[in-house]
């Protein structure tokens, strides 16, 4: 028995040394390859989960990861250089008040069940969410939707309560999905109606999503037959089914520091590329202290980002300074606003009142990047005489807690909605942030011509950075493993989808 | 021969709580700094290098003994304090009410302490004191079983009989000629126990369900090691030899008190 127990420990002890010389599977990515029907299916690894199937309804980026542009449509789509371009209509006109925009229709388009795309269908969805239906953040993109009219079959006319700068992009994202009106708007959350190349097969929570081609499109038709999207909860899980064969694509790499495990060019291609996802590290602008601009100027001059990056993300991320991520007409490099200085973070925080020191609550989630920025954040603020108490959330319950309730002083998540500089003037804000004057410059910027567009969000940015109601700690990169033969991937996450439509293997 | 795994084990115990007591008052650098050299290999100044953030590992694995032995020391004190009287009711109460706490345990035994936990974290948020506190439920039962099993042994001996027959209260039977004779075999269970709950804390560390980011545990550690896994997989070694050795230590030392304390083992030739 106690011979038994010893042989039990030393087993234990063997597989911690074991754990530490992980072997490396050997042998190729050798695809289970179907017989005779020769079916082309493409296994795809990711790790944020569709909450359900109703992007109107469901908050998280998960369900539009899969289903924007695969299963569902809409208007117009963003492209890879984030040009707003055809999809479901094939042009469109903006009147010369700027209030009216006319949307033709595609003729071939139809849904999956045949029945074809009209404007009656745009109307009934876009009145979905006139009547209030939706999430905070499709509310917010159709905020400037007055009304949605049908004027011919296949010509549709948006009327907006001012002219608006961001609308056009506003109908890319999730809230612009064209839904079957046929489809029961109760079963939507289960089965999905879209016009998408691709209809939802099937769908085992917790592991995977699997997409079918759409027999029926309208459009030019996919490489692949089958999609599956599968879900890992810990990243090192992901890689290693990838390591031994079991996936084509990792369609984001959470574990940047293990980018080395796919050096081999002759069986991995890596693409580098960038997100919208702004990793921030957000202050509640209502808390006593950090109500205090010099208290968030403070702990913007105590942190180098760069060593948080290095120890978070293993170095891969650029440094932002602002909420614009580079590549937006009105990116500026402001990422040098605040240098790395704690002499002038403690004088600030003297100026603040706060000489004899603070104690914060650091509430993050359990997401990949959270926890380590944390440690790397709380030491070097312990340093100016902030003491930080790092607690960490279940994702669920961050959302519930931090997000909905704002119960919190510092907290750290990354932002991957599109031209999400407008998030700062929305009402009721997680960060309890509000600035008349940000407002106005966004407001001006969205109602004025494309040279306002621009230039008032530069300056809307700047005074932002300037104001520090967050710290930018870093952009997330989007890091894409797939097999050699595979092309048409997309290097930078522009928008909320995963586009597998674009996607083909030479094998 | 007979008595080697009780020092064995003792030393491995002794070990473990001498690095804690001197991690407790001194560590050679900082546990929760970033220092400037990260993913250093062992050398000097670092013995077993530094991890991602610069932070010298052997002051990590000191100051997580700390929280280690904190965590087992209280979930194990608990459970006894609230199994070992279960148990003892168990098996003196008259036969129908006896059965209550005895069924409760096994239904007990039915929830594994990760179970639990995640059921804590979620609703308390995770921490060292959501990790105390599943452990110590989960380990209950195994107290109320021991103490039980012991408690109908002895209350079927003579002197129990005859102190019944003398009307001394049960409580005072307990207390007096129960508690004396099963007290061994809590000591065995308790360090056997020890050994489970420092599994389960680096289990629960591991998963993000126990302390958080900020303390230094042997769990937390292995978890951040395995992102460098494939670049630095030296990183993972030290805590898991560390669990390991705890682990050991008091399962050596458990079976050990075993062979010295047990009273039907001691009869025998």
């Amino acid at each position: 028995m106690r011979v038994r127990r010893i042989i039990q420990l030393l087993a234990v002890l063997l597989a911690a040394v074991m754990m530490v010389s992980c072997s490396r599977p050997s042998g190729g990515s050798s695809e289970p390859s179907d017989q005779g029907a020769e079916r082309k299916v493409l296994e795809v690894g990711a790790t944020g989960e569709p909450a359900g199937m109703d992007m109107i309804t469901v908050d998280g980026a998960g369900t539009p990861f899969v289903l924007l542009y695969n299963v569902y449509e809409t208007l117009v789509k963003l492209d890879a250089e984030r040009n707003v371009k055809p999809l479901l209509a094939t042009e469109w006109e903006m009147s010369p008040d700027r209030l009216t925009y006319t949307f033709h229709l595609d003729p071939q388009a139809k849904f999956a069940d045949g029945s074809p795309v009209d404007a009656a269908a745009v109307v009934a969805s876009f009145q979905r969410i006139i009547d209030g239906a939706g999430t905070g953040q499709v509310k917010g993109n159709f905020a400037p939707l007055k009304a949605v009219r049908a004027v011919e079959d296949k010509v549709v006319e948006l009327e907006l309560h001012a002219p608006s700068n961001y609308f056009l992009l506003s109908l890319t994202t999730p809230a612009g999905i064209v839904v079957n009106p046929a489809a029961d708007v109760a079963s939507l959350n289960e089965t999905p109606a879209g016009s998408g190349p691709y209809q939802l097969g099937e769908w085992e929570p917790g592991s995977k999503v699997s997409l079918v081609r759409n027999e029926q499109y309208w459009g030019t038709p996919p490489h692949y037959d089958e999609v599956n999207f599968r879900y890992y909860a810990d990243p090192n899980a992901m890689n290693t089914a990838m390591l031994s064969g079991q996936l084509d694509i990792i369609s984001n790499l959470t574990v940047p520091q293990s980018i080395g495990q796919f050096a081999d060019t002759s069986k991995y291609t890596v693409h580098e590329g960038v997100t919208d996802g702004e990793v921030l590290l957000s202050f509640n602008n209502s808390n006593p202290a950090l109500a205090k601009r010099e208290v968030r100027q403070a702990i913007h001059h105590a942190i180098d980002r760069q060593a948080v990056v290095d120890a978070a993300w293993g170095g891969k991320g650029e440094l932002i300074g602002s909420m614009v991520p580079p590549g937006e007409p009105w990116y500026e490099d402001l990422s040098d606003t605040y240098p790395y200085d704690p002499e002038k973070a403690k004088e600030l925080l003297a100026q603040a009142g706060h000489a004899q020191g603070l104690t914060l609550r650091l509430r993050v989630p359990s997401l990949p990047y959270a926890p380590p920025a944390a440690r790397s954040i709380q030491s070097q603020l312990r340093a100016v005489g902030i003491e930080v108490e790092i607690e960490e959330l279940d994702f669920a319950r961050w959302l519930d807690v931090v997000f909905s309730q704002g119960d919190y002083d510092m907290t750290i998540v990354a932002h991957v909605e599109p031209r999400d500089l407008r998030m700062f003037a929305r009402e009721g804000n997680y960060l309890h942030y509000s600035n008349p004057d940000f407002d106005k410059l966004m407001q001006e910027a969205d109602e004025g011509d494309e040279t306002a567009f621009v230039e008032k969000q530069k300056e809307a940015a700047r005074l932002l950075t300037a104001d520090a109601p967050v710290d930018w700690l870093f952009l997330l990169p989007n890091i894409i493993v797939t097999t050699p033969d595979i092309d048409g991937v997309q290097a930078d996450q522009t928008s909320l989808s995963f586009d597998v439509t674009l996607l083909a293997s030479s094998r | 021969m007979k008595r080697s795994s009780l020092w064995a084990g003792a030393a491995l115990v002794g070990f473990v709580v001498l690095v804690a007591i001197v991690g407790f008052f001194w560590t050679p650098f900082s546990p929760t700094s970033n220092g400037p050299t990260p993913l250093a290999a062992p050398g000097w100044p670092h013995l077993l290098g530094t991890d991602a953030f610069g932070t010298d590992v052997l002051s990590r694995l000191m100051a997580g003994a700390k929280v280690v032995l904190l965590v087992g020391v209280l979930s194990v004190l608990g459970a006894a304090v609230v199994g070992v009287p279960l148990g003892m009711a168990a098996a003196m109460l008259p036969r129908w009410a006896g059965e209550i706490p005895a069924r409760l345990a096994d239904i007990l035994y039915g929830f594994p302490a990760l179970l639990l936990a995640i059921l804590f974290a979620a609703a308390l948020g995770g921490s060292t004191w959501t990790a105390v506190m599943a452990i110590g439920i989960a380990t209950v039962p195994a107290f109320v079983r021991v103490a039980r099993a012991a408690t109908l042994q002895v209350v079927s001996q003579p002197f129990v009989e005859a102190a019944e027959l003398a009307g001394v209260s049960r409580f005072v039977i307990a207390g007096r000629h129960v508690w004396p004779n099963i007290a061994p075999l809590v000591w065995v269970q308790a360090s056997v126990s020890f050994g489970i709950a420092i599994l389960s804390e680096a289990g629960l560390s591991y998963l993000g369900l126990g302390s958080g980011p900020d303390a230094p545990t042997w769990g937390r550690m292995l978890r951040e090691a395995q992102d460098h896994l494939f670049s630095t997989p030296i990183l993972a070694l030290w805590p898991g030899l560390a669990v390991a050795i705890a682990t050991l230590g008091f399962n050596l030392l458990g079976d050990g008190l075993r062979d010295v304390l047990d009273p039907r083992l001691r009869e025998r030739p």
